[in-house]
């Protein structure tokens, strides 16, 4: 791109719009609502006895015709589920028993809160929840298969056992192709050559949808309108055009894709209220609207406003999660996955005006979502990454870093197609996909190697309620060399693999008895070509994933091990598990060896991190034996996003020096808290060692930076040779957190969870924990005047 | 040969251009009263203990051969008694206890530096630093010339105080020459840090009449180097070696302070890092001197 465009972009300031529709939405208080889930019952209660496809098309189609909708007097996108904004939806078809046990803790619970109302709580309990009763996903899975999820809740979380799984990212190229009514047509084209009862029922539910989405499209247009008249407001007016336009016909411009998309969004959440659907490369699909409305005079600064009016939608619809899950997945994160730069098919830099647009917005608006994802590659322009560090230097996390030179080969060895892998995206949080035509199931679920490496120790007996719920192969004692406790480990893997398939396949068929997405498969290849929905199998990818919780640990844990009790034999096994069964008490000193002679992950120690590697390298193989219940493969991911600290509630003392229920290492692949104390090039030099060829579910990499370090321009120089190292090293992802005030006093408070923040000078660099106090101060005191 | 080296730091951001490697090498000629790494000053290994880690278990004063060790609320060292064997450190369950300096090859040395080779770019390299580069000069050149060879560029920190011969064989195996003048008063210097300054100005001309690329820097330490006079006067010097000369000022950082707790000394500098107004002043005086590259944090 020409430096002169980049300039003017980046120069564009914030609009006046946009922040008194930032500061509407922000104030907005968030409810819990029912209205969808009162909807939803009566189209059920009144199509008894039909498929069940159909009856999901038209409890959908009553929703998009029935639910109250609201425009704001300053939109010009439009759009939500609920009429409220960052409303948390009851979805009863998947889950009613949980709401009805935690309804009234919603506003006070720890994690992700909700308004509620008494009406709502006694409507549910009288008109709803009786219906669902023993219907819902959640109860149907519990009688399937709950004993065997109980039995291995501690090692293995499986997924999708009250929500429908999402981490989806459809072919919105072919929703602005075709629109709603375009997609109505074909299916009934191909509903009349369909050969099976059960292919017509399916285009049936398409042609149900789409008859929903188009009159949906329709009711914002008559609301638009009639607010235009009451206000003369110009913008409700050209919304109303547009979206009749929509209901009609596809997009032409860049206002009418860019709102087309967002129905598509809205009406999956809808239907699916699912964790995440991602617009993935939306830099690329949307770039041929944004020329056409470019030559035809649109200004780069309605382009921008545009644009942000779509990132406040997205942050416009969040998601009810259960109290436990919230903990898992904490922050309401629906994952709004938006990709920008990579490459193009035939490996040419795909960054465009939308890409630097894009950063833009992120840079004025830093909300949670999208959740946007820079891809880049080892010819990624440099002006790109020179404003991407800046949007990251702001500190919202974002954009995170994917690098296709790793995330490509790793697709490509799991099936994937060269085309389909270079054009790959990202879903949910760091998920990666295929574009437009994968169902990769990514979270299956995850399996705690710490917790089957606590049973391998001691006879397969959990340290936390004393219950024998692994395999008994012995305990460190009856290990008499490494070899033989990692022959032991494997068996415990296996064991505990073996078991969470079994539940991940009920699970599966569960979806597909009870929550076919017609709507969805609509813009999911070739489900439409295959007459058969994407729970079925319609997808042309079909993964599952399951995520190795926690590398850092596994290879802390056993480098501890090899080293203490077999290498140098200094201490004996069994004062080992004494310490561990008693959480160390009366052995700090062990403990503390633990931590301080033994090297840990993270700092660029070859066998250290090999021993991580090792074992995830393990689990991936075993995986990759099994086959889910649409076919596909396994595939593994390294990530867990709030899942460590859950995690780690369920681990007791390990041999890394953590103490019971301490959370576990964050993110995925990152060095346990603290423990990477070789700075941010060993620490990259170690994760390196993991095999990101294996791990084509995605990976999670956090790394932390003080503000100064995006403060000059030759800062910023040495951040994207960082990030240009980092894709040379083949790390699939990266994110940054940069510190605020607030985190440099936690790490006064909690030092050991920060022993790895440093302050860097000319000579040297100093451990901020290791600073006293009033230099502490003097850092947060330097930083707080540098950001004025 | 072999070289006796403190640290190793990677991810060096304001040790030169780019991304880099940074080697610590022990002992210094001068005496600075304010200098950040007092650990680097002599030119042997030291027993090195960080009270701040210790869990006080004791082990290390039963196992001490010499006698050398006591503990009494924390470990004391009799630094003239300890023969530097490790049994104290090889024990020590915490780390608090380590050995400062160690003697490396330079094939080592130089292994250690470009194992972040894959981060240095075309600008980042290695930097060689100190203690004082100059006093183990055949072995930096020997390290230097090692990673040249391996295609990375090199960078030298130096305050300049040491013999010719030595600038004659870093000369060719190295890119860029960070030079510290620090006092240009010759009484002040002499006063202060324990020697004249007449062979810094004279190694300062002479790597510019053999065309080195030199960075000029000073630091600017409340009370001792930080007045007008001085930093008018260290300009005007350089600015006379060459007209076109880049100049930093490197700010007051109070940071290495809890190293000399950890060594029950007392750091003499009071105050802390100059505030944005009182920088400008001084890049106002470069400025006034004719300075034309000035350097910026």
């Amino acid at each position: 791109m020409e430096m002169d465009q980049i300039r003017r972009i980046t120069a564009l300031p914030c609009p006046e719009r946009i922040r008194l529709l930032k500061e509407n939405m922000v104030s907005e208080p968030r409810y819990a609502t029912i209205e969808q889930a009162s909807i939803v019952t009566r189209s059920y209660q009144a199509s008894e006895g039909q498929p069940r496809c159909i009856r999901r098309a038209l409890a959908l189609k009553a929703a998009l015709e029935e639910i109250r909708i609201r425009i704001d007097p300053e939109e010009r996108i439009v759009g939500n589920r609920t009429a409220g904004v960052r409303g948390g939806v009851v979805f009863p078809e998947t889950g009613a028993s949980w709401v009805d046990r935690e309804f009234e803790t919603l506003p006070t619970r720890p994690q992700d809160k909700f308004q509620i109302r008494q009406e709502d709580i006694d409507e549910f309990r009288r008109d709803i929840l009786p219906y669902w009763k023993g219907r819902s996903l959640e109860d149907q899975v519990r009688q399937a298969t709950g004993p065997q999820v109980d039995a291995i809740a501690k090692v293995v979380k499986i997924n999708q056992k009250d929500h429908s799984q999402g981490h989806i990212c459809p072919n919105t190229q072919k929703w602005l192709a075709l629109g709603p009514r375009g997609i109505l047509k074909q299916a009934r084209e191909l509903r009349k050559t369909a050969n099976e009862e059960k292919k017509r029922n399916f285009y049936e539910s398409v042609i149900l949808s789409m008859e929903g989405a188009c009159r949906f499209m329709e009711r914002y247009a008559a609301l638009a309108r009639s607010l235009y008249e009451q206000t003369g407001r110009e913008n409700l007016n050209k919304t109303a055009v547009i979206c009749t336009k929509l209901a009609q016909e596809p997009p032409e411009t860049y206002h009418e894709a860019v709102q087309s998309t967002w129905f598509l969004y809205v009406i999956l959440q809808m239907e699916g209220n699912a964790s995440s659907f991602s617009p993935g490369r939306m830099d690329q699909y949307l770039y041929p609207y944004y020329e056409n409305s470019r030559r035809a005079g649109m200004t780069l600064e309605d382009a921008l406003e545009l644009t942000e009016c779509l990132w406040l939608k997205f942050n416009q619809l969040v998601y009810l999660r259960n109290s436990n899950s919230a903990k898992y997945f904490a922050g309401f994160p629906i994952g709004f996955n938006v990709a920008i730069g990579g490459q193009t098919g035939d490996g040419r830099d795909a960054s465009n005006d939308l890409s630097y647009l894009f950063l833009q917005a992120q840079s004025h608006l830093l909300l949670p979502q999208p959740n946007l994802s820079l891809r880049i590659c080892k010819d990624s322009p440099q002006e790109l990454l020179e404003l991407a560090s800046r949007v990251i230097g702001r500190g919202s996390g974002m954009p995170q870093v994917f690098n296709d030179e790793a995330v490509i080969p790793a697709l490509e060895s799991h099936g994937v197609s060269h085309a389909d892998a270079m054009n790959y995206a990202i879903v949910g949080c760091v998920e990666l996909t295929t574009h437009g035509n994968a169902l990769a199931w990514s979270d299956a679920a995850m399996l705690n190697l710490l917790k089957a490496l606590e049973l391998t120790l001691h006879h397969g007996v959990d340290q936390l309620t004393g219950e024998k719920t692994g395999l008994d192969l012995g305990d460190l004692t009856d290990y008499a060399t490494f070899e033989e406790l990692e022959s032991a480990f494997a068996k415990q893997i296996d064991y505990f693999s073996d078991r969470m398939v079994e539940c991940v396949t009920a699970v599966e068929k569960m979806h597909e008895q009870l929550l076919p997405t017609p709507f969805l498969s609509a813009v999911i290849d070739d489900c439409m070509a295959l007459g058969k929905d994407v729970t079925q199998g319609g997808a042309h990818y079909n993964f599952a994933g399951v995520q190795a919780i926690q590398a850092a640990n596994i290879a802390d844990s056993l480098a501890a091990i090899k080293q203490l009790v077999y290498d140098e034999k200094r201490i004996p096994a069994q004062r080992l598990l004494h310490a561990l069964e008693t959480n160390f008490a009366g052995d700090a000193v062990l403990r503390t060896m633990l931590l301080n002679k033994v090297p840990k992950y993270g700092n660029d120690i070859g066998w250290v991190d090999e021993l991580g590697a090792k074992w995830v390298n393990y689990f991936a193989n075993r995986l990759e034996q099994y086959r889910n219940g649409r076919g596909g493969i396994y595939q593994m991911g390294l990530y867990t996003v709030s899942a460590h600290v859950p995690m780690g509630q369920n681990v007791a003392a390990s041999a890394d020096g953590r103490r019971s229920q301490d959370p576990l290492a964050d993110g995925g692949v990152s060095a346990m808290y603290g423990r990477d104390t070789n700075g941010p090039t060993a620490l990259l030099q170690s994760v390196a060692r993991l095999p990101f060829v294996k791990a084509s579910n995605g990976t999670l990499l956090n790394m932390k930076f003080l503000p100064q370090f995006f403060q000059t321009d030759t800062g910023i120089r040495k951040f994207c040779n960082l990030l240009r190292a980092v894709c040379k090293l083949g790390i699939s992802h990266i994110q940054f957190n940069v510190l605020n005030e607030a985190d440099l006093r936690a790490a006064q408070k909690e030092p050991e969870k920060y022993r790895n923040l440093t302050v860097r000078v000319a000579g040297y660099t100093a451990y901020f924990t290791e600073l006293a106090p009033d230099l502490q101060e003097e850092i947060i005191a330097r930083r707080t005047y540098e950001s004025a | 040969m072999n070289g006796i080296i403190f640290d190793v730091k990677r991810f060096a951001v304001h040790d030169g251009e780019g991304l880099r490697s940074t080697l610590f090498l022990k002992g210094c000629p001068l005496r600075c009263p304010w200098c950040q790494n007092p650990e680097g000053i002599g030119p042997a290994p030291a027993l090195w203990y960080n009270p701040a880690v210790c869990v006080g278990c004791g082990g290390c004063v039963g196992v001490c051969p010499a006698g050398a060790l006591t503990l009494n609320g924390r470990v004391h060292a009799d630094r003239t008694a300890c023969t530097l064997c490790g049994k104290c450190v090889d024990l020590c369950p915490s780390g608090a206890l380590s050995l400062c300096g160690r003697t490396v090859s330079a094939q080592a040395a130089a292994e250690l530096l470009l194992r972040d080779r894959v981060f240095f770019g075309a600008d980042g390299g290695v930097t060689l630093s100190g203690g004082e580069v100059l006093l183990q000069w055949e072995f930096s050149a020997e390290v230097l010339a090692l990673c040249r060879a391996a295609g990375v560029r090199t960078a030298i920190e130096t305050s300049m105080m040491g013999p010719r011969a030595a600038f004659e064989a870093l000369l060719p195996v190295t890119d860029q020459f960070l030079t510290d003048i620090k006092i240009f008063n010759a009484e002040e210097h002499r006063r202060l840090l324990g020697a004249d300054n007449r062979l810094i100005l004279d190694n300062y001309r002479f790597l510019h009449q053999q065309g080195a690329s030199v960075l000029t820097r000073t630091p600017l330490i409340p009370g001792y180097t930080d007045s007008e006079d001085n930093i008018r006067s260290i300009a005007r010097f350089a600015r006379s070696v060459n007209p076109d000369a880049s100049y930093e000022l490197l700010n007051f950082n109070p940071l290495c302070r809890s190293k000399y707790s950890a060594l029950e000394r007392d750091y003499p500098v009071q105050g802390g890092a100059l505030t944005h107004r009182e920088l400008e002043r001084f890049y106002d005086i470069l400025a006034q001197e004719g300075i034309v590259h000035i350097i910026k944090e």
